[in-house]
């Protein structure tokens, strides 16, 4: 969780100005064009894998119960929540683990709790438009 | 004696107040006894509308006490039959719930409202409670749970 994130919602954020003018010199592009490239790249990979101890020595001694989205995705393709609002509770349940856990871990301040408060806030919405989609696709 | 004896010849006709000028304590006394008796008699008439306004009170307190056990009996019978009443709140609830949780365009009012705090955010997700799926895409849990994942981790 102490892993640097890129989002599209603060690109300056993380970026040298300098660096992104002498490579959109480079390249010959517009700086804010590279801008969103890189954000891309690198958006919200902060929960994509699991934290391992050699990247977080002593994350697992205070997170007991980690959680991320690539082990989500991968249940949800197992098949290990289940199926119907039962799967879809624990599959809730899991997203809430996800951002206490990144909550408990990094104190409840900072860049990386703020950047995954973005993403915690954008969630049920995310879910609402997933629903509508497959219920479209009906 | 005139007095009297007209007072004893107009005992039939009643005491009236032709005999004051003669004997005026004598007709005094009358007069106090009838005040007494007026006040007795209104000691009652005051005492009746006490007891008027008393047994109004009775006669308002009983249909309050009746009111108030109807609303008891309401309340009682409310509670034995809780079940009924109490599944069909939750029912509404959580329908309002599915409802909301469903709801694009509220949720996206609510995000847009949302300060920029780790509390408000959480509270934006754990207030609509825990996620059902509408009965249409009841079997579609893996669609919805892999769109969820895709699009948040865009």
């Amino acid at each position: 969780m102490l892993r640097r994130l890129h989002s599209p919602t603060y690109p300056s954020k993380w970026l040298d100005c300098d660096l992104v003018c002498i490579v959109s010199t480079f390249l010959h592009l517009n700086p804010s064009s590279i801008i969103i490239i890189l954000c891309r790249l690198d958006s919200y990979d902060i929960f994509k894998d699991p934290v391992t101890e050699s990247e977080v020595p002593g994350y697992h001694a205070i997170i007991t119960r980690p959680m991320d989205f690539g082990t989500m995705r991968s249940k949800v393709v197992q098949g290990k929540y289940g199926k119907g609002s039962n799967a879809a509770a624990k599959f809730y349940n899991d997203f809430l683990l996800v951002f206490d856990n990144c909550h408990k871990f990094n104190g409840g301040g900072g860049e990386v709790v703020d950047e995954a408060m973005l993403i915690l806030r954008a969630v049920p919405l995310t879910f609402a438009k997933a629903c509508q989609e497959v219920m479209r696709s009906n | 004696m005139k007095g009297k004896g007209s007072s004893n010849g107009h005992k039939g006709k009643g005491d009236d107040g032709s005999n004051d000028d003669a004997n005026g304590e004598e007709v005094r006394k009358p007069r106090i006894r009838l005040k007494l008796s007026s006040s007795k008699k209104g000691t009652p008439t005051v005492k009746t509308t006490e007891k008027k306004t008393a047994s109004a009170k009775k006669r308002k307190a009983t249909p309050q006490k009746t009111i108030g056990n109807a609303s008891k009996r309401a309340r009682t019978s409310s509670a034995k039959k809780p079940s009924p009443s109490s599944s069909d709140e939750s029912d509404d609830d959580e329908e309002d719930a599915d409802e909301s949780m469903f709801d694009v365009i509220q949720l996206q009012t609510e995000f847009d409202n949302l300060d920029g705090t780790w509390e408000a955010a959480r509270d934006f997700l754990v207030r609509q409670g825990v996620w059902t799926l509408p009965a249409v895409i009841e079997s579609k849990f893996e669609d919805v749970a892999k769109i969820t994942l895709t699009n948040i981790s865009k």
